[in-house]
């Protein structure tokens, strides 16, 4: 069983898969990034890093194909970098609510169907 | 060569029948174009356990060995283009866009622009928009997403397997090339998918 399975495993068995569990860390915003620059802004994806923090929280940790089956692929996204127990990690959050956190031996996915706050209220 | 039968199966000695009437919602009026798609999975037996249970996906799949399964009736519609469309004008001529219209939703913010722009192609018939659930049949090739840019690569079986089925189908429902879209192209999605499929 690969370390990104065991940990998904783990997380479902806790909370419903809820990541207020995971322990992170030094959460830090490096750049906006946008494929569609037009249509896809930093206003729509505007978060601090305590709404970061907030979004992770909130978000449900995810698998790949529930990420593909249930929610959308936004063009824009900001990244940044946290710790995740211990270890420096690189994190993703999109505008389409969802987030994916990179580190060196896995990746976790995340999706939230209840934080239009922060995206909605972002681009206000 | 293959056939359709009153079923809507197709039967050839290339496919193989393992229909799920769990993935299958009301009749598909016609079929007007075709939607690759990548299962995130592993091997086919876990795409069809997924099957037994959810309410999505797709017609056929084809398997890494090229193994191709038919897996809902052609004239059953499945659920397998997403929620919100894209829209075609805006990706291939902006000139054919209603561009008041467009000027204002591309205003909003980006969740509520995929909810409008869907709103709006759904006004207009195929091809001027993007296909919908409602007149197209999926195929998905076994294949794992690997990070927030790839998926696997199609293997060399799946994709002489997907030549072989994508002309069947164009001959059945009288297809042009054009008619044949991958899964992100048409919907808000991993844009890895099915990005190194081949039919032509």
């Amino acid at each position: 069983m690969s370390l990104r399975s065991a940990l998904f495993g783990v997380c479902a068995l806790l909370a419903g898969c809820s990541s207020s569990q995971l322990d992170l860390d030094d959460i830090r915003i490096s750049r906006f990034h946008s494929e569609e620059p037009e249509r896809c802004r930093p206003s729509d994806v505007a978060l601090d890093e305590r709404q970061i923090a907030s979004f992770f929280k909130r978000a449900a940790l995810i698998d790949g194909r529930t990420l593909h089956d249930e929610f959308d692929w936004a063009p824009c996204y900001l990244e940044g970098t946290l710790k995740y127990q211990q270890t420096a990690c690189v994190w993703r959050v999109r505008a389409g609510a969802t987030g994916e956190i990179e580190c060196p031996a896995t990746e976790l996915y995340f999706g939230c169907k209840d934080c239009g706050d922060l995206f909605e209220g972002a681009a206000q | 060569m293959s056939s359709i039968d009153s079923e809507g199966m197709l039967i050839s000695d290339r496919v193989e029948l393992r229909r799920f009437q769990t993935i299958e919602h009301g009749d598909l009026l016609g079929v007007r174009a075709l939607v690759i798609h990548q299962t995130d999975a592993p091997t086919a037996r876990h795409t069809f356990n997924g099957y037994l249970s959810k309410g999505n996906g797709a017609h056929f799949l084809i398997e890494k060995d090229g193994a191709i399964y038919q897996t809902a009736s052609v004239k059953k519609r499945c659920y397998h283009v997403g929620r919100y469309l894209r829209s075609k004008c805006l990706a291939l001529d902006k000139a054919t866009c209603d561009s008041r219209q467009v000027q204002s939703i591309q205003a909003l913010t980006w969740t509520l622009q995929i909810r409008a722009l869907d709103r709006y192609e759904r006004t207009k018939d195929y091809p001027e928009r993007y296909p919908m659930n409602a007149d197209s049949l999926g195929i998905e090739l076994v294949g794992k997403h690997l990070d927030a840019a790839r998926y696997e690569e199609v293997t060399a079986m799946q994709k002489q397997s997907l030549r072989w089925l994508v002309s069947e189908l164009h001959g059945h429902f009288r297809l042009t090339p054009k008619d044949v879209y991958t899964h992100p192209q048409i919907s808000y999605k991993h844009p890895g998918e099915a990005s190194t499929a081949e039919w032509q």
